[in-house]
Formats: C-alpha cells, sequence, structure tokens
C-alpha cells in the first residue's frame, strides 16, 4: 500500500442507470408477481374445473339413476292408469250388473272374469230369472247357461255361466 | 463482487510536467485492460473537463498522482524514533510504512494543499518514490533517477532498503524570450522583399527551434549530471560507505543514448537507461490500492 490516501467508495451504476435499473426491476417484479397471480389462478381454475368434472360425473350418475327411476314412475303410472280405467271399467260393469238384477233374485256371489261372468244367487222361481234377468245376459254375453237348483222353501239357488268369444281370463272378487 | 465482473472501470494517472498535464485513461473489464489512451493536456482546465467527462462515464474510476513537491522523502524505517532522530516533525507529515522496513514521508501542508489544488476528488496520492520502489527490483546499491521534464528524483537502496532520497529541479533558460522585434513602419514594406525576407525567418527561425531544442537537452543533461555528482557525493559521505554498483535512468523524456556515455566518462560509473511509463506504473500502484 503506497498511497497516502484513501478511495472512496464508488457507485457501480451511473445515476441515470439506477433509476433505468429501479424501473427495470419494479417491472420485472410486476411481470414475476402477475405471472405467480396467473399460476395461482390456474391452479385454482384446474382444480376448480376437477372438482366439477367430478360433481358433473356424480351428476350424470344421479341422472342415470333418476331417468331408471323416471322410467319406474312412468311405467308405475302407466300401471296405475291402467288399473284405474279397468277398475273404472269394472265398477261400471258391476253398476250395470247390479242394476241387470231383479228385485225379487237375491245374488249370493258373482265371478267377473274379462270374457265370463258367473253369477250364483237365489231366485223364487225360475220363470222369475227366465223374464227378468237372463234376457239381459243374453243380450250382453254370446253364451249363457243358467243351472237350477231348488232349496227346500221351493225357491231356487241358481249359477249362471255367461261366457263371451275369447278365453283370457283375468278374476275379480 | 459478482457484480464487478461487468461494470468497467476507469483507472486515471495524471501528473504536471513542464506546465502541461500528462492523463493516462485506462479502462479495465474482469481485469482486461479493454482501452487506454494518453493525452497531453496545456493547462489545468482542460484536465478538469476531462476528469469529469470520464467520471460521468465511469462511475467506478480511480484517479491518481504523486506529490512533486521536495517536502517528501524516504526513512529507512517505520519507527516514529527515526523521524525525530533526523528532526522530522511527525504531526506535520503523513507517512506511509511499506514491508514493515522503510517508509515515505509527505508534508502535510503539500498533501492538503494537493487535494484542494483540484476540484475533484483524488483516490490514490502517491510519494514520488513509490513508481521508482515498486518498479525496483535490484535494491542493493543501486541508484533509481526518475528524470521528468522538470525535475529529477533519485533513490538509492543497499540491501534493500531505500537509503538516500532526492529530489531536484531542472531549470529552463527562456531562450524564446531573448529575441528583439523590429518594429517596421506600414509605408516602408515592400510586398516581394517582404514574402523573401519572411521565407528566410521562416527557415532561420526552424534552424533556431532546433538549436534550441539541443541546447535545452544539453542544459538537462548537464543538470542531470551535476545534480548526480552532488547526490553521489552525498551518498557516499553520509549514508553509505559501500559502492554504488549502477545507476539506472528512469526515462520518461526520451534522452537518448548521450547521458549514459556523459555518466560513464563523468561519472565513471556503469549505468542503463530505461524507457519509464511512469503514468501506468501509477496506475498499477492505483491497482495494487484496491487489489485489482
Amino acid at each position: 500500500m503506497y498511497s497516502f490516501t484513501k478511495a472512496k467508495k464508488k457507485n457501480y451504476f451511473k445515476e441515470d442507470t439506477k433509476l433505468w435499473l429501479i424501473f427495470y426491476f419494479i417491472s420485472v417484479f410486476l411481470y414475476v408477481s402477475f405471472a405467480l397471480f396467473l399460476l395461482v389462478k390456474s391452479y385454482f381454475y384446474t382444480k376448480y374445473y376437477q372438482s366439477n368434472n367430478q360433481n358433473i360425473m356424480i351428476l350424470n350418475t344421479k341422472i342415470s339413476s333418476l331417468s331408471l327411476q323416471k322410467e319406474n314412475i312412468k311405467l308405475q303410472k302407466t300401471l296405475y292408469e291402467n288399473i284405474m280405467v279397468k277398475n273404472s271399467l269394472i265398477k261400471d260393469s258391476i253398476k250395470n250388473l247390479l242394476d241387470l238384477i231383479p228385485d225379487p233374485i237375491t245374488l249370493n256371489k258373482f265371478l267377473l272374469k274379462k270374457n265370463s261372468l258367473i253369477i250364483y244367487g237365489i231366485t223364487p222361481t225360475k220363470d222369475v230369472y227366465n223374464l227378468l234377468m237372463l234376457p239381459p245376459l243374453e243380450s250382453i254375453f254370446s253364451n249363457t247357461k243358467t243351472i237350477f237348483y231348488q232349496m227346500p222353501n221351493g225357491w231356487y239357488k241358481f249359477k249362471s255361466i255367461n261366457t263371451l268369444k275369447g278365453n283370457n281370463e283375468t278374476a275379480f272378487n | 463482487m459478482f457484480l464487478e465482473r461487468f461494470i468497467k472501470k476507469a483507472f486515471i494517472s495524471f501528473y504536471e510536467d513542464d506546465s502541461k498535464y500528462k492523463i493516462l485513461i485506462e479502462i479495465i473489464k474482469n481485469d482486461k485492460l479493454i482501452e487506454s489512451q494518453i493525452k497531453e493536456l496545456n493547462d489545468k482546465k482542460e484536465l478538469k473537463e476531462l476528469i469529469k467527462e470520464i467520471k460521468e462515464d465511469y462511475p467506478q474510476h480511480y484517479i491518481s498522482t504523486f506529490l512533486q513537491t521536495i517536502n517528501q522523502g524516504v526513512v529507512p524505517s517505520c519507527n516514529k524514533q527515526e523521524y525525530l532522530k533526523r528532526e522530522i516533525e511527525i504531526e506535520n507529515i503523513n507517512y506511509i510504512c511499506i514491508k514493515n522496513r522503510y517508509s515515505f514521508f509527505v508534508s502535510m501542508y503539500d498533501l492538503v494543499k494537493l487535494k484542494k489544488e483540484y476540484n475533484f476528488n483524488i483516490d490514490f496520492i502517491f510519494s514520488i518514490f513509490a513508481p521508482i520502489d515498486i518498479y525496483a527490483k535490484k535494491k542493493d546499491n543501486y541508484m533509481y533517477v526518475l528524470i521528468l521534464n522538470n525535475q529529477i528524483t533519485i533513490i538509492a537502496y543497499k540491501e534493500n532498503i531505500p537509503i538516500y532520497a532526492d529530489i531536484s529541479f531542472i531549470e529552463k533558460n527562456k531562450i524564446s524570450q531573448e529575441e528583439p522585434e523590429d518594429v517596421e513602419l506600414l509605408e516602408d514594406i515592400d510586398i516581394e522583399e517582404e514574402i523573401s525576407e519572411d521565407i528566410e525567418e521562416e527557415a532561420e527561425n526552424m534552424e533556431l527551434e532546433e538549436s534550441k531544442n539541443d541546447l535545452e537537452k544539453t542544459e538537462t543533461e548537464f543538470q542531470i549530471i551535476e545534480t548526480l555528482k552532488k547526490s553521489i557525493k552525498e551518498y557516499y559521505e553520509h549514508y553509505s560507505d559501500d559502492f554504488l554498483e549502477k545507476i539506472i535512468l528512469l526515462d520518461t523524456i526520451e534522452m537518448g543514448d548521450t547521458i549514459k556515455k556523459l555518466i560513464e566518462d563523468e561519472l565513471l560509473m556503469d549505468n542503463e537507461i530505461v524507457k519509464f511509463d511512469l503514468l501506468k506504473t501509477l496506475n498499477s500502484l492505483a491497482k495494487g490500492e484496491i487489489n485489482v
């Protein structure tokens, strides 16, 4: 060391370079921050997208299950409607049948099937039956057959078997 | 620091010689010299402006120069007692110890004066003996003489320690002032005659200039010889009883070989003239100061 004086500490940059560098670093910082922001945003978006995808899959499964349920319900509804229609028909048939029964004749039971009607009952005489009840039955059914059985009091139990053409049967009590 | 590899450093060295300023600017990047320019400036104003420009361009700049005053010297010890023995007042000087063996000192007044002389901050101010000391390889019974246009600096070593140092100034006769000027009246001037006279005068001036330069050179050589005679006498009388082996002339003004012959004839001593780049040596010293 030969110098009588020591050098002052020197700046690394010129004043305008310093300013320029400050702006440069600020802009780099902003770029990096924005990039990080986008990265975080994209990460959360991916997460959100994956979760939504899962939800969509779950919902799709639910939709297919609901579709099945819907189909079932539709079937049930159709069935219900069919039953309702049938019941209504049966109700009408029973009403019509009961309307057919004249006052002197008492019904014990009847079996109403799709193509047949079997009636069990009591009539005071065969004529009452043949005059009051048989004509409407014959007008409805293609084939009518009646079996009488005389009771001790002189009245008759009868069984009337009435059939339509065809053999498919559905029984209702 | 990591950044230093990419930043340019400017090393500026200058000194005043014969009313002119010699300046060397070296631009260094990552320890490699990338630009170097040497200039000679006519006045201090030019120097200040040039340095101002460099300072603006290179924030990492190191300016160095050396003290040219007579109030400086060497002491072959770092001990304060040695200064007291030589009747040098410690409080009035600034000294630096070299290798714990010897020291260079300078008058505090001259140091402050030099700092105030320029409006820019000088980073490194060296003793005039420092460039010689850093250059000198053989330091046993060797005398080194630094020759500037207006100054002779002598330092003599014994057993690697400078034991003698001296500064003297070269005085030049002002030959140019001796020329009287004839004043002529305008109506007396004959143009043709005047032109031929001018040509003759020009030729005479050139001859006069050459002879003036020769005369100046001879004067300088004479003064160097006289100074050396005085110094060698003083050296043998007061500083050493051993013989000086060689005189090394550190030439900054392109002296030529005449001086070598003169020393051999007049002083009967072996000598060598070395072309010395003082400014470059100053920059090397500055680089050493900041460990580049």
